[in-house]
């Protein structure tokens, strides 16, 4: 998580009761979902609930919000020919997501082959984009290169504040990117970027080990979508999920330049947070975002 | 602003063209260098300068490319100590044809004496290729077994300096073991359709479980152009140029010859250009599983096409 130097909290005029977070000291902002042992998510915790530890400390947390959350995101879609059998599931997927976009919600929608097609500016309307996407198929398409699709979707957040989430709906099976998992644990980590996926198997399995590990870290999640799994439901709670998060803020005794952990805990029995497991410790304004 | 990062390829809208570029389960790929009479490369061509042969037949030519499709390149290099001492060589030789790499371009790496190990995975991070390039065996991790071969070991982590191979080092030279698992790992790579090998040698086969011929059925059935460099002077035994210059005849690469004190980056620099030269041609096969004979032409006098000899 990036700790900002902000002036104060504002609020944006929007759909929702919650609005955009913006920090107003050197605060540390994480996005928490809390699930119960069945996976269910819990929205109804207060900040008592919550503890959480800065490289093994526990915090005094100075902001804390339940309310529902904007979307800010970067959509990625595989269109490589790994998944060309399951592509019109990865079709059926994209347009039943952005139905799940509420007014307020932010997002610019793209794929990925071997190439990446991203626009790096975020629409009002981002179910308007889909059909958009889908009709610029490049003529070949011959590689996955999942990790630079998420560090271009992670670029493309880089001036937005609050929440920043990159999802990728994928096969998971990359083999022409430049940079390598540990290069985007450590940009997220940096950036604060939560990293949410959607497993689609491909042609050739569903090779996962490194994005459940990107997106468990990031503060994200991992969902596999299984042939018979029902797809509006399946996306109706990874919607729901990324508008239920609570917001919970700290500030750091220790501005250091570097990669702390960070854990989230709830008080309560059988409820688990899911958040981000680091964040880099530098104190950076507003304005000072990196270019 | 709208950006598009690293767009390549042309867009087209058309769904019948993104099945047609993509190809179908009949589609034969083909990759063509062409050249003058001189030997330049040739690289002005379209589609209506080609003619193909497959099997008496001469079907259209239904997919033409240029320079759009990125290449998939298992890159096999004999490990025995006789060709170790020029390893620093072949690292900086092989430099130049991946500071060349495109969009998507990739590299499996893999090594060879008498045993054959590859890498995991395809990569095409610039870091990842030159640490493997710099461990003692490439970076070569798994071990690769043939049809004809079984080896136990597991495969080793490849996050830190490898230790010594517990496979490569008994010696001998099993050049047609190691480029069936070059062809295997491209294989593998079902997403690639310009699939290269580049295969660096000083030896005299003398190891192989494979056969040769298989081998090469199997390597132009997948559709790889395999270019050869062959060392003479730093093993004994000598050099298999003529199998060697075959392999590469039949499968559309070319084959180099090196003296030992000879530099390395010429022939490298060669390969590098031939690479961003290819033209992919695909063609529709009368059935999934046809293979024969095959021929590409250029209508254009003077010019000559290169390519495998079957699909």
């Amino acid at each position: 998580m990036k700790p900002l130097i902000l002036a104060a909290a504002t609020i944006a005029a929007a759909a929702f009761p919650s609005q955009q977070f913006r920090s107003g000291t050197n605060i540390v902002e994480i996005y928490s979902t809390v699930v119960d042992r069945n996976g269910r998510v819990v929205p109804d915790l207060t900040q008592d609930d919550f503890q959480v530890y800065d490289n093994g400390k526990l915090q005094k947390i100075t902001v804390f919000d339940s309310g529902t959350q904007p979307i800010t995101m970067a959509l990625l879609v595989d269109e490589s020919p790994s998944v060309s059998e399951a592509s019109k599931r990865i079709e059926s997927a994209v347009e039943e997501f952005a139905k799940h976009f509420l007014p307020g919600d932010r997002a610019t929608i793209g794929a990925f082959s071997h190439l990446v097609r991203l626009d790096d500016v975020l629409s009002d309307e981002p179910a308007e984009l889909v059909p958009k996407m889908f009709a610029g198929r490049p003529r070949f398409r011959a590689g996955t290169a999942l990790w630079d699709a998420i560090d271009a979707g992670n670029d493309a957040l880089k001036s937005e504040t609050g929440r920043r989430v990159v999802l990728v709906l994928t096969d998971a099976d990359d083999n022409c990117s430049l940079l390598e998992p540990q290069d985007i644990l450590s940009l997220v980590e940096r950036d604060g970027t939560m990293v949410y996926a959607i497993g689609v198997k491909g042609n050739s399995g569903l090779p996962v080990r490194d994005l459940r590990l990107l997106t468990r870290n990031s503060g994200g999640y991992y969902f596999e979508l299984r042939r018979d799994d029902d797809l509006p439901t399946t996306l109706a709670r990874v919607a729901d999920e990324l508008h239920r998060q609570y917001l919970i803020g700290f500030t750091p005794a220790v501005l250091d330049g570097r990669v702390r952990e960070l854990r989230v805990e709830t008080k309560r029995a059988g409820l688990t947070a899911q958040a981000r497991r680091a964040f880099v410790a530098e104190a950076r304004g507003r304005d000072e975002r990196r270019p | 602003m709208v950006r598009t990062l690293c767009l390549i390829a042309a867009i087209s809208t058309a769904t019948a063209v993104i099945a047609v570029a993509q190809g179908t389960d009949r589609t034969a790929w083909v990759q063509a260098v062409v050249t003058d009479a001189q030997g330049q490369l040739v690289t002005s061509l379209a589609q209506d300068n080609f003619r193909v042969i497959a099997d008496e037949r001469e079907p259209p030519i239904t997919v033409f490319s240029k320079n759009e499709l990125p290449m998939a390149l298992s890159l096999m290099l004999d490990a025995s100590p006789s060709i170790r001492k020029h390893r620093q060589r072949v690292r900086d030789a092989a430099r130049l044809i991946v500071d060349e790499f495109g969009r998507g371009d990739r590299v499996n790496i893999g090594a060879f004496d008498g045993a054959v190990q590859v890498t995991e995975r395809f990569t095409a991070s610039h870091r990842r290729i030159f640490w493997s390039l710099d461990q003692p065996v490439t970076g070569a991790d798994t071990p690769c077994e043939t049809p004809a071969k079984k080896l136990g070991p597991p495969a080793l982590q490849n996050s830190q300096p490898l230790p010594p191979s517990p496979w490569i080092g008994r010696g001998g030279t099993a050049i047609w073991d190691a480029v069936w698992c070059g062809v295997r790992e491209l294989q593998r790579d079902r997403e690639s359709i310009r699939k290269v090998m580049l295969l660096v040698t000083d030896g005299m086969e003398n190891s192989s479980k494979m056969e040769r011929d298989p081998v090469v059925r199997y390597a132009q059935s997948v559709g790889v152009m395999i270019y050869t460099v062959g060392y003479y002077g730093t093993e004994g035994d000598g050099l298999n140029e003529g199998l060697l210059g075959k392999l590469s005849f039949e499968t559309g690469g070319k084959f180099f010859t090196r003296k030992d004190k000879d530099p390395l980056e010429p022939v490298f620099a060669s390969i590098a250009e031939e690479l961003r030269a290819h033209y992919v041609l695909g063609f529709e096969r009368q059935s999934a599983s046809a293979t024969g004979k095959l021929q590409v032409d250029v209508k254009t006098a003077g010019l000559t096409a290169r390519a495998r000899t079957r699909f």
